[in-house]
């Protein structure tokens, strides 16, 4: 076994709908100024809900120079470029001041679904009534290079390589709504063996497509509380439905503890360890008792050092969706026991709805920020509790406290489960 | 990057000529070509006329429903993942936590997406497969694969091009070195011969539009021809070397090292990646480099050089994929397959795939032991890794 190399966390970034900044997301955070709106740039008459959480355009507007590339960018690269810029310049890394090998990696769910679909409807025409594969024609003359880049998902780590001239080892996880925690895990775990001391992991989502749309929608996973769409994702409340789709961006810088000490980088916190396993129960459905869940958070804490009494904040996957929710509540107290009920428990996409692969990323940005600044950020919409979810879900505002061991849960289709555990940095 | 006693135990490959490594060691031998005229398959103003399907495959899956439910690329990484298990011994992987699996993709299960496009855009939302939300997207073949064989280790799944499978291959050394798995179950998978993702090719302008099979992908070679798009699946098995005595496996052989560089500039990740893979290892005239070979003459020349400046004289160039063409994200992968055929002798003479502008670097040797895989990305990511054959 190689000696470990421990990891620390010194730059944040993060676009989200509820802000395109960690500042802004933070303080939206503990506003409770929730996100959702009618989807409105496609047609969902034929799907069953009709509410999203967007990142609006003017909101892009804003990104400065990062903007311009947005008009030769699918989304989902715009959003990791923009928390790339941002996580680099926090750690005091921006202005091409990193001339070192750097790890790259951005994961991300679907990838850059946007000009799929946008090149598939180009290069598509409807020759005839029924049988659509029979009497569909593909132009291939009117698709353009910008279909693969758009596309490939890996293009993403890519122009982050290309933009801030790094170079070094770049991956794409791509496990779905894990992503996140898996891409920061990858990165830890390849500074951890030497393979660089500085890293930029993250994972990015754009996924407001008709077909992205419909495919969750006739699994029965959206929403469909449409009246009111910012109350809609209302995570471990009882009048639940299915989450909110959302999409955005987090990244962290990573290093190894001795390099950012030697620079002088701002250090947030530690990155103790994580754990990721498989269900291998089934591709959507998850386990009324929580189990392989529960293993997950249980590995995760042993390889982090942590026991459950020092855990002070649990920011859960939480997806507003029947089973998640109370599947991760019997999975949290299978492995934290009777001190499940007494740590603080909350769900950012009671916020910000969910981000696919990207959430868990955003999560990470989140805990690490209230590692920094002491404040639990709340569950909102949680109005009725659910009998089988009864933890403290910290509804409605914000818990000033000390939080020095912090925990991140994510969970995907596949049957993947992921936990990450960071921790406040004492030397 | 040093590898730590990593080997390989286990190993399978669908290709169009067969499922199995034989059917591939066998073609080698005979030089038998699986480039093939394609047709237009329903595109229209479609540049690639060759490729290398797979044909005929019955995935014989022990569940039908998984068969309603799975795109065909991850069919044919279940095969293969599966065969490379039983090549292992690793017969009874029931409920174990310690195995990973660790899959390379380029698009996912795109042909199981145009049909639901289709339905999406020219029927109705309604008419869209309840399934397109788990066939189509990247961790699809890790999901149903670990749920097939109640697997509840640590698993993974990355997106790249062709070094996609080669990347899923780092990972998993990474994860035995980290001690996240005892056992990591590799796979890359390509069904690429459909209309949209021919498309989705077609427009990177590196696919060749020669229409005569035999001269569509010629490698090194000056006539600028592109590579051609094949069908394959590959799986391999590593492990620890001691886990692998300890349970009296085969090893096949040992991964030494690797590099995975990206860069604004190709010749910089080439240049990277040759001389980390060679992790310090000092290089012998019994090594066979197979190199990305994407038969454009920039991308060649770039490779060349690297070629020359961190191999030269000491080496073996070998070209094997000019059977098939380029399987994306399987090709690193199916290259390794290859390194342990010629490495065991079980490929025949590798001078007829030896471009001609390395015939003069081949030596007079033909035993070789140690093995060098190059495959780049569509960009300037070049990944590497080293092999060693066990007898050495």
């Amino acid at each position: 076994m190689i000696a470990e190399r421990k990891v620390v966390i010194t730059g944040l970034g993060a676009v989200t709908p509820a802000g395109t900044s960690v500042n802004e997301l933070w303080h939206a955070a503990l506003a409770g100024r929730t996100c959702g709106e009618r989807i409105t740039d496609f047609d969902t008459s034929g799907n069953k809900s009709k509410i999203g959480a967007r990142i609006r355009f003017d909101q892009l507007q804003h990104l400065g120079s990062i903007s311009v590339l947005s008009r030769q960018h699918d989304l989902v690269t715009v959003y990791a470029l923009e928390s790339a810029a941002q996580a680099l310049a926090s750690a005091g890394l921006g202005g091409g001041s990193l001339r070192e090998k750097i790890v790259v990696c951005v994961g991300s769910a679907v990838g850059g679904v946007t000009t799929m679909e946008r090149h598939f409807r180009r290069a598509t025409q409807y020759m005839g009534p029924s049988k659509p594969k029979d009497y569909v024609e593909l132009n291939v003359e009117n698709v353009s290079r910008g279909l693969f880049t758009g596309f490939f998902a890996q293009t993403i780590n890519q122009t982050i390589v290309d933009h801030f001239e790094l170079e070094g080892f770049s991956l794409c996880p791509a496990t779905g709504c894990t992503a996140g925690i898996d891409s920061i895990g990858a990165a830890a775990d390849l500074i951890s063996i030497g393979l660089a001391d500085v890293a930029l992991a993250g994972a990015s989502e754009a996924p407001f497509t008709p077909i992205v749309f419909t495919a969750f929608d006739n699994v029965n996973c959206l929403s469909t509380r449409e009246a009111d769409p910012h109350t809609a994702s209302c995570p471990f409340d009882r009048r639940r439905d299915g989450f909110l789709l959302s999409e955005g961006a987090g990244l962290l810088v990573l290093e190894e503890e001795s390099h950012a000490r030697k620079r002088g980088a701002p250090i947030l916190g530690r990155l103790l360890g994580y754990w990721s396993n498989s269900n291998g129960y089934h591709m959507t459905a998850l386990s009324e008792t929580g189990e392989l869940q529960g293993c997950c958070i249980e590995e995760a804490m042993r390889r982090s050092g942590v026991n459950p009494t020092d855990v002070s904040y649990f920011n859960a996957h939480g997806t507003s969706t029947m089973q998640n929710d109370r599947s991760e509540t019997a999975a949290l107290k299978r492995a934290l026991g009777a001190h499940a009920r007494t740590i603080p428990t909350s769900s950012l996409k009671s916020l910000l709805g969910h981000a696919l692969g990207a959430a868990s990323a955003i999560a990470s940005v989140v805990v690490a920020k209230a590692i920094a600044e002491s404040v639990v950020p709340p569950t909102w919409n949680y109005v009725e509790p659910d009998e089988t979810c009864d933890l403290d879900y910290v509804p409605h505002h914000p818990r000033e406290q000390r939080i020095r061991v912090a925990g991140v849960n994510a969970s995907g289709f596949s049957g993947i489960h992921s936990t990450m555990f960071f921790s406040a940095y004492e030397n | 990057m040093r590898c730590e006693e990593i080997v390989i135990t286990g190993m399978s490959a669908l290709t169009p000529f067969g499922r199995g490594v034989e059917s591939l060691y066998t073609a080698t031998q005979l030089g038998r070509v699986g480039i093939q005229k394609i047709g237009a398959l329903g595109r229209v103003g479609g540049t690639i006329t060759c490729g290398s399907p797979l044909g005929i495959f019955s995935p014989q899956l022990a569940d039908r429903k998984v068969m309603n439910q799975t795109d065909r690329s991850t069919q044919m990484a279940m095969a293969v993942m599966d065969d490379a298990c039983a090549d292992a011994g690793l017969v009874d992987t029931a409920a174990s936590h310690r195995i990973g699996v660790f899959v390379g993709s380029t698009f996912g299960g795109i042909e199981f997406s145009e049909s639901e496009l289709y339905s999406q855009f020219f029927l109705s939302a309604k008419k869209v497969s309840a399934y397109q939300a788990i066939a189509w997207f990247y961790a699809a073949t890790q999901g149903q694969w670990t749920i097939a064989r109640k697997l509840h280790g640590f698993s993974k799944s990355y997106v790249s091009s062709s070094n996609g499978g080669l990347q899923g291959l780092i990972m998993g050394a990474v994860a035995l070195m980290r001690g996240h798995c005892d056992t990591a179950v590799i796979c890359a998978s390509e069904a690429l011969i459909t209309p949209f993702y021919l498309a989705i090719l077609e427009c990177t302008g590196m696919y060749s539009r020669v229409a005569e099979p035999a001269s569509s992908y010629l490698p090194f070679s000056g006539f600028d021809t592109g590579t051609v798009p094949a069908e394959s699946a590959v799986a391999l098995v590593i492990e620890r070397r001691s886990t692998a005595v300890a349970r009296g496996a085969t090893i096949l052989a040992e991964l030494t090292g690797f590099s995975n560089h990206s860069s604004s500039s190709s010749t910089r990740s080439y240049d990277v990646a040759c001389s980390e893979q060679a992790a310090d290892v000092a290089l012998t005239n019994h090594t066979i480099v197979f190199p990305h070979a994407g038969a454009r003459n920039c991308g060649d020349e770039q490779e060349a050089a690297a070629l020359a400046t961190h191999f030269g004289g000491c080496h073996s160039v070998a070209v094997p994929k000019t059977l098939i063409g380029d399987c994306l994200s399987a090709a690193g992968l199916l290259d390794v397959v290859w390194a342990i055929g010629f490495m065991q002798g079980r490929c025949g003479d590798i001078s007829q795939y030896v471009p001609q502008r390395f015939k003069n670097e081949l030596g007079t040797h033909r035993e070789y032991h140690r093995a060098t895989i190059l495959a780049k990305d569509f960009y300037n990511t070049v990944t590497a890794v080293s092999l060693m054959h066990n007898n050495n």
